[in-house]
């Protein structure tokens, strides 16, 4: 067996691995929102619509930032390579992205044919998704998780090549980076044209390929991390 | 027989300390080795530099001819344990197992059943859970079932009780006779491995201090006891390592071996000469060196 499918067999052995803790959280929110709007939801006009989709997105930033951060020094100490391990969890991550992108067009689909759940609630279906292509819906929801699930391998190279302390060190510099972006985009008076290049562009290709690009972007700040990180 | 490993001026510092200063030497096939020293002396950074775990400042690292940094074909042919080894929280003993027999090659299911059993280790208890010396135990059976060519045991004998090492000590002997591979054993309890190692590295300080035949070593050294006025006139000439006095008793341990008609000259003089193990050279070598910046080192 090649070594990184062993690795990912060894990713897997546990039942509690991180590949399941996005859904139970999830489904915790969907029992939560559920019983909630059964009964507030009538006096929504239009039938409640509910972000609490969110909650599988952010775990899996969780989920993958803690199985770098515990099983990276493990594999390293039984002479596992550095990039094999990156290969394996994109493969293992990304295979996971692209199954729970199956599996929420399937909540999808019951919540349309259950009109929404009994109770006109929109938690799977969102509106803004492509909705008339069950391709195109599959790939935006993987697309957004997998871009979630790397950034979570690039905080997790952080964490454990810096310490908690560079960890935040990090966070704080981007915070400044990114703010002064912000100061200077306002200053310039450019947030309409900002705003205008994405709006321009089909929802399909914002929530497809501007996902892939986040995540082979932080794939790439992971491996070159990784690099130096020491067992 | 040929070297697994060649190591050549190789250096790693840390800021302004070097853990391990210019080191040379090779390991060669299917030996066992004892990398010995103080703590603090640099061997499990050299363990984790021939492996790939930490990155060198200076020097080569030869694992059967090439790099192991980043180098899959070597460093599964490797296996190294240490006291500071992680494992992922829910991972259960039998987890390790399964872990160890998809990346070790010639890993031996039976052997690590059976070795499972020796240590009274349960499969099923978490590792976070274990024990001291059950998490020893877990490593020393990894290491010995992997049969990895190359085998580096960093002092992995932490809370096991004597038992406990002795079996470990047999199994290693057993194993290695049937299946040889080269074993480099990093130990403070140099006593009671002496009679497996066949080659002795001691480090100091990040440096080679020794690199000899275990058997050679055993002359390296002796211990000189008797009347004091003896003892320095037998001793005269010969590099004194060290020197105790009781009442009108003087032990020293000298560098070296004495010669027949010496030996019955002291004999003569009531001072008795006999070899140091290996243990009591290994004090006195690195006795004089007490752990602290190592500035000099580094310019």
């Amino acid at each position: 067996m090649n070594r990184a499918l062993q690795v990912v067999r060894i990713q897997t052995l546990t039942a509690q691995n991180g590949l399941v803790w996005p859904w139970i959280i999830m489904a915790g929110a969907f029992v939560i929102n559920v019983a909630l709007f059964s009964v507030i939801g009538d006096e929504i006009p239009g039938g409640p619509k509910t972000g609490a989709l969110m909650s599988i997105f952010i775990v899996a930033i969780v989920s993958s930032t803690v199985l770098v951060y515990q099983v990276l020094p493990f594999l390293l100490g039984f002479g596992v390579t550095r990039r094999t391990f990156v290969a394996s969890s994109a493969v293992l991550w990304t295979a996971w992205a692209l199954a729970s992108g199956v599996g929420l067009y399937l909540c999808a689909l019951v919540e349309r044919a259950t009109d929404g759940w009994w109770i006109d609630l929109t938690f799977f279906d969102l509106p803004f998704l492509t909705r008339d292509n069950p391709i195109l819906q599959i790939l935006e929801y993987a697309a957004t998780l997998t871009a979630m699930v790397f950034l979570g391998f690039a905080l997790g190279t952080v964490l454990l090549r810096w310490g908690a302390s560079g960890f935040w060190i990090i966070t704080l510099g981007a915070t400044l980076v990114l703010g002064a972006i912000a100061v200077v985009i306002t200053w310039q008076h450019w947030w309409d044209n900002i705003f205008g290049f994405f709006a321009d562009q089909p929802v399909s290709v914002l929530l497809t390929v501007w996902p892939t690009a986040v995540a082979a972007l932080a794939g790439g700040v992971t491996y070159l991390v990784l690099r130096r990180v020491s067992a | 027989m040929t070297a697994v490993v060649t190591v050549e001026g190789l250096s790693k510092t840390f800021g302004r300390v070097a853990a391990v200063d210019r080191v040379s030497f090779e390991l060669r096939e299917n030996r066992v080795y004892g990398l010995l020293g103080r703590n603090g002396a640099g061997k499990t950074t050299l363990m984790q530099l021939l492996t790939g775990q930490q990155f060198r400042t200076a020097g080569e690292i030869r694992v059967f001819g090439e790099d192991p940094v980043e180098n899959e074909s070597v460093l599964a042919r490797m296996c190294f344990i240490k006291e500071s080894q992680r494992y992922p929280d829910q991972f259960q003993v039998r987890h390790v197992l399964a872990s160890a027999a998809l990346l070790y090659p010639n890993w031996d299911a039976h052997f690590a059943a059976s070795l499972v059993a020796d240590f009274a280790l349960p499969p099923k208890r978490p590792v976070k859970k274990l024990s001291r010396g059950m998490l020893s135990a877990l490593g020393v059976i990894v290491g010995l079932a992997a049969r990895a060519p190359v085998t580096l045991f960093d002092e992995p004998y932490l809370g096991l009780d004597a038992v406990a090492r002795q079996l470990f000590y047999d199994r290693l002997l057993a194993d290695v006779a049937e299946h040889p591979r080269t074993v480099v054993l990093s130990t403070h309890l140099i006593d009671e491995v002496a009679d497996l190692l066949e080659h002795v590295i001691l480090i100091d300080h990040g440096r080679v201090l020794l690199d000899q035949e275990a058997d050679a070593l055993r002359g390296e050294a002796a211990l000189v006891t008797g009347p004091a006025g003896a003892v320095d006139v037998l001793t005269a000439g010969h590099q004194v390592l060290h020197t105790e006095r009781l009442g009108a008793v003087t032990r020293t341990t000298v560098r070296g071996s004495f010669d027949a008609d010496t030996l019955a000259d002291a004999r003569a003089r009531g001072v008795a000469i006999d070899p140091a193990t290996l243990q009591q050279l290994v004090v006195r070598l690195t006795t004089h060196s007490i752990p602290g910046p190592r500035e000099e080192a580094t310019r």
